[in-house]
């Protein structure tokens, strides 16, 4: 059977237009590449999460899906057809089938329109939902999906009206009045306050669970998401470095990146401090793509071959099927503790320093690594 | 034992609302920075506390009526107002605003931004003030030069430490941080964790994180307090609130923090906090708590010891362990 969303060798790649000096100097025209060559799919009924850094290609990737930018090349397939010529006419027949949340539920909603005309207006740009009475009825329907009952206390209220969460909330509603098979969410949860983001993650989560949409959720955050998804993508300056079920990612990273961005989470206990592997540096710029491993230079235990040659998403030794990194020095299994609910899994750490007034660790959590 | 930097006691926030119906943001908070503290004031958006530190910098301007005692080295500056804290901000209270992204002039070279809040006394010629702003760059932990370059030529993270260069151009000794890693990669965050942990050892600064992140809190922070509706509804060390929460909110706050490769899910706090601007009867967190009795309708719990060093404002707290 088909995926509901098969993307397949994604690329998107900018040109940098020439200054007056780059001519003069004869330079040749730089390329971004934002996005370079990623493969991924969604089923029904599943949460798959899309992670990485500022920069690493993974909201480039999701405007490419849904054709809000021209992608250089690939395929993007919809329960099997593919989506032709890729790009923001094309798309319009398909759009009705995906629909996205976006980040800021503080600026992505129209201060003056009210709920009600929020929701509803999916339907009037899509020409669906027949009379008023039965766009109401739609509307009211996705707000009670979303989470906000009695929904029709909602509808005459303005976004100013709510709280963060419900504005979400709103948004959410407004991407599932169309019914659609896949919603991207991109940093659903970033801009709300933690005693509020579990519960529009648990919504999602319930939205797959119902077993007619899919949900690609794009996040910088692992430790918030990885409870809720039934797949993690790992996204690195346009690829997908590491990719499999949150389990076995988390308890056995196997590409160092992932494990880096495990130990950038921080723990809420004061005890389990000095365990951290922090990252120097940012991404870098996706318009001078270092040869070889793209990750070298940030990367501990590069050697000279991560300099040479660019490793492919494969299999890894003894990680499950489905578990794959693009990775030539894959971390090992067995000096990963995973340990449970006291210590995070990624406490794999260079060394057990000492951070500044840190207690003595009692738990078993900090197993070093080489 | 040194004494305290600043000692803030039952600060009270009224700010003008519409009709009259004044919003009492924050209700009686007290709190001590010694020097090399490591104090936290957590809770969720419009709990007060941002209110809180920009009432005890002088920051909140006319619209806001202030009450209570604010003392630096032991002087009353509440009183006098914007003017009598003046010569303490910037120089022994400083603080990093929310908001590294946008805190910024786009316009203005970072250099020039940071040269122009050196202290006057040190302020000479352009030169030597850029050369300053360099070395203020270098400390953390970017290229002096840097000082050339405008906000948009910098990644967030860039941003974030040149507004911390700038905040420690009066050599303070207490820094205020407010939400400084919102808006932030978790790898940009984990970075301004380490810089922040490094700075107050190296200079001995005393730092009152501002944050809803327990993550952040209990790496950098050694005590914290837990604000509620305009008060402290908790307070302590950061591993007791951790390991044994006394108020019900400080423990769901800590079951809404994710744990990477925890096995329990999270857990939202239902509903909403209190409107501020009628008069509250009894507890504030009553309608979201998961136990209540009918006590918390009729008064509002006063903050009481509950163990060595910890004060909570619950009042079931000796019940729930």
């Amino acid at each position: 059977m088909s995926h509901l969303l098969e993307v397949e060798d994604l690329v998107l790649h900018h040109r940098v237009p020439r200054t007056v000096a780059d001519r003069v100097a004869r330079r040749p025209a730089r390329v971004v590449r934002a996005v370079d060559g990623v493969s991924l799919h969604v089923d029904r009924g599943e949460l798959v999460a899309l992670v990485g850094e500022s920069g690493s290609g993974k909201t480039s990737t999701a405007q490419s899906i849904l054709g809000l930018v021209t992608p250089s090349r690939g395929t993007v397939r919809i329960d099997g057809s593919a989506i032709e010529g890729l790009g923001a006419r094309a798309m319009r027949p398909w759009r009705r089938r995906m629909q996205m949340v976006l980040q800021d539920p503080y600026g992505s909603l129209d201060p003056r329109c009210t709920v009600a005309s929020i929701v509803e207006e999916p339907l009037l740009i899509h020409r669906l939902g027949g009379s008023a009475e039965q766009r109401r009825a739609k509307a009211v329907d996705a707000l009670e999906r979303a989470g906000l009952r009695p929904a029709g206390t909602f509808l005459p209220r303005r976004p100013r009206e709510l709280s963060g969460g419900q504005r979400q909330r709103v948004a959410i509603a407004a991407g599932l009045v169309l019914d659609p098979s896949l919603l991207i969410a991109d940093e659903p949860v970033s801009m709300l306050d933690v005693s509020v983001r579990a519960g529009v993650l648990g919504l999602l989560r319930e939205l797959c669970d119902g077993g007619g949409t899919g949900i690609l959720l794009i996040t910088h955050d692992l430790a918030t998401v990885a409870h809720y998804a039934d797949r993690l993508a790992v996204m690195y300056l346009g690829r997908i470095v590491e990719e499999g079920p949150p389990r076995t990612v988390i308890e056995a990273p196997a590409h160092p990146y992932t494990r880096a961005l495990m130990s950038s989470v921080l723990h809420p206990d004061p005890r389990e401090r000095g365990s951290r592997v922090v990252l120097g540096g940012d991404v870098p710029d996706p318009g001078a793509r270092p040869d070889g491993c793209a990750f070298h230079p940030r990367c501990p235990l590069a050697d000279d071959g991560c300099r040479t040659t660019d490793p492919a998403l494969g299999p890894v030794d003894r990680r499950p099927a489905g578990h794959n990194a693009a990775c030539l020095r894959p971390l090992p299994v067995s000096r990963t503790t995973a340990a449970p609910d006291h210590a995070p899994g990624g406490t794999a750490g260079t060394s057990p320093a000492t951070g500044p007034g840190a207690v003595p660790d009692p738990s078993p959590g900090g197993t070093v690594m080489p | 034992m040194k004494g305290p930097v600043l000692e803030v006691r039952d600060l009270h926030v009224w700010f003008d609302g519409p009709g009259g119906r004044d919003v009492h943001a924050v209700r009686g908070v007290s709190f001590d920075v010694r020097p090399g503290d490591r104090l936290a004031l957590v809770g969720e958006s419009g709990c007060g506390k941002t209110t809180t530190v920009l009432a005890v910098l002088g920051l909140l301007g006319a619209a806001a009526s202030v009450s209570g005692s604010v003392r630096v080295d032991g002087q009353e500056v509440l009183p006098g107002g914007d003017a009598a804290m003046a010569p303490y901000r910037w120089g022994d209270l400083s603080i990093v605003f929310q908001g590294a992204l946008n805190a910024l002039n786009p316009v203005r070279t970072v250099g020039s931004q940071i040269a122009e809040v050196l202290p006057r006394d040190r302020r000479v010629s352009r030169r030597a003030a850029l050369r300053q702003a360099g070395e203020l760059l270098e400390r953390v932990g970017m290229a002096a030069r840097n000082v050339a370059r405008y906000p948009h030529e910098l990644s967030g993270g860039m941003r974030q430490r040149a507004c911390i260069a700038m905040a420690l151009a009066g050599e303070p000794r207490v820094l205020f941080a407010d939400e400084p890693t919102t808006a932030l990669d978790v790898v940009v965050q984990a970075q301004i964790l380490e810089l922040l942990d490094r700075l107050a050892d190296e200079l001995g600064l005393a730092v009152v994180l501002i944050s809803h992140d327990l993550g952040l809190v209990g790496q950098l922070c050694d005590r914290a307090m837990v604000m509620y509706a305009g008060r402290a509804v908790e307070e302590g060390p950061t591993v007791g609130l951790y390991t044994a929460p006394r108020h019900p909110y400080t423990r769901l706050l800590y079951e809404a923090t994710p744990v990477l490769g925890a096995e329990r899910p999270l857990r939202s706090i239902g509903g909403g906090p209190p409107a501020l601007d009628v008069p509250l009867a009894g507890c504030a967190f009553r309608s979201r708590c998961p136990d209540t009795e009918d006590r918390c309708s009729l008064t509002e719990p006063a903050l009481t010891p509950v163990a060595p060093a910890r004060r909570a404002a619950c009042h079931l707290t000796g019940r729930t362990p």
